[in-house]
């Protein structure tokens, strides 16, 4: 497992550096940070320029952008120039453009949830972010450094979208957008914080565990028709076939099948094949 | 009033807390006013009342704050959105939870007592010369004494700012800039200022 901060700011744009933000994040029990400075080449030491994945001090530093933009085609001319980056975040804005960002495929990560209209993430956001493994970020930022009306703003909207993610499973990211080490938090700290919106210890670490799963994005899984006979009326090749539903012990259905209730004996039922090797076997 | 006999008071937890960044010594009575201002925020009077808060024991970066036993999530909670105690831009991390003080003293006793042997928070990340690394005390290397020196006594400038350097570990520098309206503070790792100082 691999926890992971989604967002920091280091030197210049923060007062720490990003070798300094890496210790404190190893002290906190994160394996990896999301670098998302504008101007990456100033944040990072010169003995990783060029890189966009590196490791310091044992802690894993990825490159991130925030994108920034009023529209869709602001987005669009702003997102060719982070092609090469392997998260790129996004900050939310109202529905259209939520719903037009998550169904283009460009980004990794839909943020700034907290700053955004009321009805701006709904179902088909949902529904368009869990089709393009797209996660929603819950920065933490708001929680710690804001109070009153801002916070509870902020714990409204990250409970919303802890409902929609209970029920359509799309990702979610927890950040901390620090800028100064003493702003990182540890993963039971945030946990805690988690807690203020209703989330379980298990959503947590699932969600800070969810960069791996942007940074590495599962395939589709594809069937291959030659595997299987001829498919049956019903199209699918799973049905059973005609002379196994006569006879009912067909060797293939009875490895497949859960197995059955006890006999007299109190034992389940068992394969021959199987009996004859396990007595072989010494 | 009469005290309350043993099996009708209330139980309490007590939880140790680590001030970051090094080099605050903040009293008691600021970290109380710093950690029940985030208490009454985030969870209402209702809610501080329910907790009971208070600071019983500081000790250089260590606080040892208590709260009524079910509450100490709560009060971690409360104690991670801390970001200032007065003026100082500061966090408190809460370390573990304990249902005696004692306990939590031992704690910061062999804290301090590893941190005065070793002379550096992150031994394994900073461990690379052979000399530092055979040496039971860093104080006693000959090289790491010698650029304790070098970053205690020099200015370090950035971007023509001269910044007074506080060692805090091994690996650790703050960079301090004293102003009259403000003060400004960087964080940075010895390898950045040797980088730092090579590009100047």
């Amino acid at each position: 497992m691999t926890v992971s901060d989604a967002c920091v700011f280091a030197y210049p744009l923060g007062s720490s550096s990003l070798r300094r933000m890496a210790l404190e994040a190893k002290y906190l029990g994160f394996s990896r940070l999301v670098c998302s400075n504008a101007d990456f080449k100033a944040a990072v030491p010169k003995e990783f320029a060029g890189r966009t994945v590196f490791s310091v001090y044992g802690v894993e530093i990825v490159r991130g952008a925030v994108i920034k933009a009023e529209n869709f085609r602001n987005f669009q001319n702003q997102v060719k120039k982070y092609e090469s980056v392997p998260i790129v975040a996004v900050n939310a804005g109202e529905n259209a453009f939520n719903r037009s960002v998550l169904s283009s495929g460009r980004i990794n990560i839909l943020k700034g949830m907290d700053n955004a209209p009321k009805n701006a993430f709904d179902d088909v956001c949902a529904v368009n972010a869990l089709e393009k493994s797209v996660a929603v970020d819950i920065d933490l930022t708001p929680i710690i450094g804001k109070r009153g009306v801002a916070r509870q703003k902020a714990l409204a909207a990250y409970a919303d979208i802890l409902k929609f993610h209970r029920k359509y499973g799309f990702m979610l990211t927890i950040s901390s957008g620090a800028r100064t080490y003493t702003r990182l938090r540890g993963v039971r700290e945030i946990s805690n914080l988690c807690s203020l919106f209703g989330m379980t210890d298990e959503e947590t670490v699932a969600a800070l565990n969810s960069v791996s799963a942007l940074l590495n994005p599962q395939n589709a899984v594809t069937v291959n028709p030659r595997n299987f006979g001829v498919p049956s009326e019903s199209g699918s090749p799973f049905d059973k076939s005609a002379a196994c539903e006569e006879s009912g012990d067909c060797s293939e259905c009875v490895e497949y099948n859960e197995p059955d209730e006890p006999d007299e004996s109190g034992e389940y039922g068992e394969c021959e094949e199987n009996i004859g090797n396990a007595e072989e076997t010494p | 009033m009469k005290a309350l006999p043993p099996t009708l008071r209330i139980n309490k937890r007590y939880v140790l807390c680590r001030i970051v960044p090094h080099g605050i010594d903040a009293d008691g009575k600021a970290v109380y006013y710093a950690v029940y201002d985030a208490v009454s925020s985030l969870f209402g009077d209702n809610g501080a009342a329910e907790i009971g808060m208070s600071v019983v024991h500081t000790e250089g970066n260590w606080a040892i704050i208590r709260c009524t036993r079910g509450t100490e999530k709560k009060l971690q909670a409360a104690i991670s959105t801390v970001c200032s105690i007065g003026d100082m831009p500061c966090a408190i991390r809460p370390v573990l939870t304990s249902g005696t003080i004692l306990t939590l003293k031992e704690k910061i006793r062999a804290a301090e007592s590893r941190a005065d042997g070793e002379g550096c928070e992150n031994r394994e990340d900073c461990a690379e010369s052979a000399e530092c690394a055979d040496s039971d005390n860093y104080d006693e290397c000959a090289e790491c004494a010698e650029t304790n020196l070098l970053y205690a006594k020099k200015d370090i400038i950035i971007k023509d700012i001269p910044y007074r350097p506080v060692r805090v570990s091994r690996e650790k520098i703050d960079l301090y800039k004293e102003g009259i309206k403000s003060q400004d503070s960087l964080y940075y790792t010895i390898k950045d200022i040797e980088e730092l100082q090579c590009n100047q």
